[in-house]
């Protein structure tokens, strides 16, 4: 049965949805991974760069082969241009410093025909005799691949068969629409050892080289899991699956004490996975003419959530373009002038579309702030919080019949009661509280615009902030922690002094986030996108202030 | 297995718990009114209002239980009226679980603060000390909100319809009555500047 779910994934996933696992086999096999391509528009070259355990550079190129067999035919066509480059030129990356010329491998998950031996064989006969016997080339095909996935994830099929319905349910997805963060997240917790290991009845902490292989397994599980949304390169899907993913290596990482260090893998490809499904989506953006979405009847209906799905995409270009300009100004990415163009154009022109239909907006609209405030006048991004604020404080006063709802919810669980489609009311009631008030007050507070303040106050101290603190840090990075932990609700005790505002507003520790977090600014506004209620008003603000130094 | 009809059934036990609500919520009486919110996460809750108070609060289970005879060999006999009666009393039944949850959670929170009635009070100063104890709030127009007066029985209610009948009648009771609410305007006022920000 587990070999047929691998069989299964592995006849059907793209070069994309195995690549990640691919490169958490080579580095259980010993190799150091120095680059992952990212499937943009704008990347090129060989697809895997990295360093065999004897000191060898090795370069991959991966492709899906839809059918499971390459064709002499295919072959020619796609990968015969490939080759050559693949094999002869020179690796160029900083951290590939040996002198000794790369091994190159074409890596796919199907077999090749009989045909293709040959050819591949003549290619290294040719280069042979022409005296370059090192530029030759050598494949993995599908047994192989499936013989070291298989090895990697033994431990979670072997324990979790429960979870086997979570896992087919998501196989069986048609990819189109949204993630079901909590079945992956079940996945997740079965497949990472979060409970301590019974030897001799004496509980025992996890190891380094349990919890490493358990993020290999974890991260097959996942690329596997979400492979129908990579088909369908449903790009805000994958960004969320590998949030998740990172956020859980996090949690068992804080659990264990790991040394960072030591997990650094899992983190950089769940990072990079992130950051390239961010860019694949701003690919698509920058394709289209128009942002709708649907066929027939669906298109028809496609306006009642046009604002929320460009709200959406404001904030996840948002942390892309964010991203991007910190990885150009350290240096491991390219400029690309009419992507930063468009990245621009877009925040700027669709941010008159934001629709606040609930409070798991609010990080969306937060991380376009975040890059607008690099080039729109401050004025703007700054008034988005007094905005933010009026509309929380209009919708969800005490008495309010039409509160936002608090960030559990999402578009799919809240739009049909926003939209008057649900008949029965949500037995869940949002009036005179909100997650994200206290954390934009005090940002608005930041401003210094004193007298716009004080006409916004008198509602704010109206409504409670309300925060969750679980009962050990590590739980801050799972989905949801039902039946641990505190739910607070503070009113603000007057007097009201300004100066007290501004000194609760300047402070930026972060107390309520986890010091593993800290680590990471940008992932925990990655984080909130996915997991909007793991908001905390000093998060916040530290936020905030991290993203202030760029 | 013998053939099943899920979907059907499934909806069938849908409007089941509709009704339950319905009966639930008017056994609730004037407490069907507090909208109910989900603890997403966390056992426990936290409350720290505009005083500087605190409260914390863990959730309370509450069961109710029904007994529905009926012989399982005689199953096509069973009547719509029986399993009707069965949901009517899980209902009450946990209505009145709550009800008594959230009196006792009231009595224990106006106690702590001593926000109770001086029990050698008797009629009209009874009831002038409950009004000067609890807290009123003022529309725009500086107008009291509306009043509720959960009372254990009809007698008492008709009890406290003669007090404000009498309050209302009796010059002296009224200026009083007015006195106490001009007080409590003061005091909403109050609270409303307390809610601005000052340098």
């Amino acid at each position: 049965m587990i070999e047929r779910l691998l069989e299964t994934w592995l006849n059907k996933a793209n070069e994309r949805s195995f690549q990640i696992p691919f490169c958490h086999w080579l580095a259980y096999t010993g190799h150091t991974v120095v680059h992952m391509s990212r499937h943009c528009a704008m990347e090129m070259g060989k697809d895997i760069l990295a360093i065999d355990p004897q000191g060898v550079p090795c370069a991959y190129q991966l492709k899906g082969v839809d059918g499971g067999r390459m064709t002499i035919g295919e072959w020619r066509r796609e990968l015969g241009q490939q080759i050559h480059p693949l094999v002869s030129e020179r690796i160029v990356h900083p951290s590939i410093t040996s002198p000794q010329h790369h091994r190159s491998f074409i890596v796919i998950n199907g077999d090749f025909d009989e045909e293709v031996h040959r050819a591949i064989d003549d290619f290294n006969q040719t280069n042979a005799r022409s005296g370059y016997p090192e530029r030759k080339v050598e494949t993995i095909v599908k047994g192989q691949l499936f013989q070291a996935f298989k090895e990697l994830q033994a431990d979670f099929w072997a324990t979790n068969l429960h979870n086997l319905r979570s896992y087919l349910e998501l196989l069986t997805e048609d990819g189109c629409g949204q993630l079901p963060k909590a079945k992956l997240c079940s996945l997740f917790e079965s497949a990472l050892p979060f409970e301590a290991k019974v030897e001799k009845g004496r509980k025992k902490k996890r190891t380094v080289g349990e919890c490493t292989r358990a993020f290999a397994g974890c991260a097959i599980i996942c690329a596997s899991a979400i492979s129908q949304y990579t088909g369908q390169s449903n790009h805000l899907a994958e960004f969320e699956a590998w949030t998740l993913f990172f956020s859980y290596t996090l949690a068992l990482t804080e659990k264990w004490k790991l040394p960072l260090s030591k997990v650094k893998f899992a983190l950089d490809v769940a990072q990079e996975a992130i950051y390239s499904s961010l860019g694949r989506l701003c690919d698509e953006l920058m394709k289209r003419e128009v942002y709708v979405q649907g066929t027939a009847l669906t298109l028809l209906a496609d306006a009642a959530v046009y604002r929320v799905r460009i709200t959406h995409l404001l904030g996840l270009m948002g942390i892309y373009g964010f991203w991007r300009m910190s990885l150009i100004r350290d240096g491991k990415e390219t400029v690309d002038e009419a992507r930063d163009a468009f990245l621009r154009k877009f925040c700027a022109e669709k941010s008159k579309l934001i629709w606040l239909w609930g409070e798991y907006a609010i990080p969306q609209i937060l991380a376009l702030n975040f890059f607008a405030s690099r080039f729109t006048p401050q004025r703007e991004t700054e008034g988005r919080y007094f905005s933010l604020i009026h509309g929380i404080t209009r919708q969800n006063h005490p008495k309010s019949e039409h509160a936002l709802a608090n960030p559990y919810y999402d578009p799919e669980m809240i739009l049909p009661h926003l939209l008057g489609l649900e008949g029965k009311p949500l037995e869940d009631s949002f009036a005179g509280s909100s997650y994200y008030l206290e954390g934009l007050m005090h940002l608005a507070v930041r401003t210094n615009y004193k007298q716009s303040m004080k006409m916004v106050f008198p509602e704010i101290t109206r409504i409670g902030f309300h925060s969750y603190v679980p009962e050990e840090p590590w739980q801050f990075f799972l989905l949801s922690n039902r039946g641990k932990g505190t739910s607070h609700t503070r009113f603000l005790k007057p007097p009201h002094k300004w100066e007290k505002l501004r000194t609760e507003a300047e402070e930026c520790e972060g107390k309520d986030i986890p010091a593993i977090m800290k680590r990471f600014p940008l992932l925990y506004s990655c984080l909130l996108m996915v997991m909007p209620h793991r908001v905390s008003a000093s998060g916040l603000r530290w936020l905030a202030t991290e993203m202030d130094k760029g | 297995m013998l053939p099943d009809y899920p979907k059907v059934k499934a909806r069938l036990v849908e409007k089941f718990m509709d009704r339950m609500k319905l009966v639930h919520k008017a056994h609730l009486s004037v407490f069907a009114e507090v909208p109910p919110t989900i603890m997403h996460e966390g056992n426990r809750h936290v409350l720290t209002r505009e005083d500087g108070s605190v409260d914390e609060m863990t959730p309370k289970r509450m069961e109710a239980e029904a007994t529905l005879e009926f012989d399982m060999r005689k199953a096509e006999n069973l009547e719509v009226s029986q399993i009707l009666k069965l949901i009517d009393t899980i209902a009450e039944g946990l209505a009145k679980e709550k009800f008594k949850v959230f009196l006792q959670t009231m009595d224990e929170a106006v106690t702590k603060v001593g926000n109770v009635v001086d029990p050698n009070k008797k009629g009209v100063e009874a009831f002038f000390d409950g009004m000067e104890k609890r807290l009123l709030d003022f529309d725009e127009n500086g107008q009291p909100g509306p009043t509720q007066f959960l009372v254990g029985s009809e007698e008492t209610a008709g009890k406290i319809r003669d007090i404000l009948r009498q309050i209302m009648e009796t010059p002296e009771l009224r200026r009083r009555y007015d006195a106490i609410i001009d007080k409590k305007r003061e005091e909403w006022r109050d609270r409303e500047i307390a809610r601005n920000v000052v340098e």
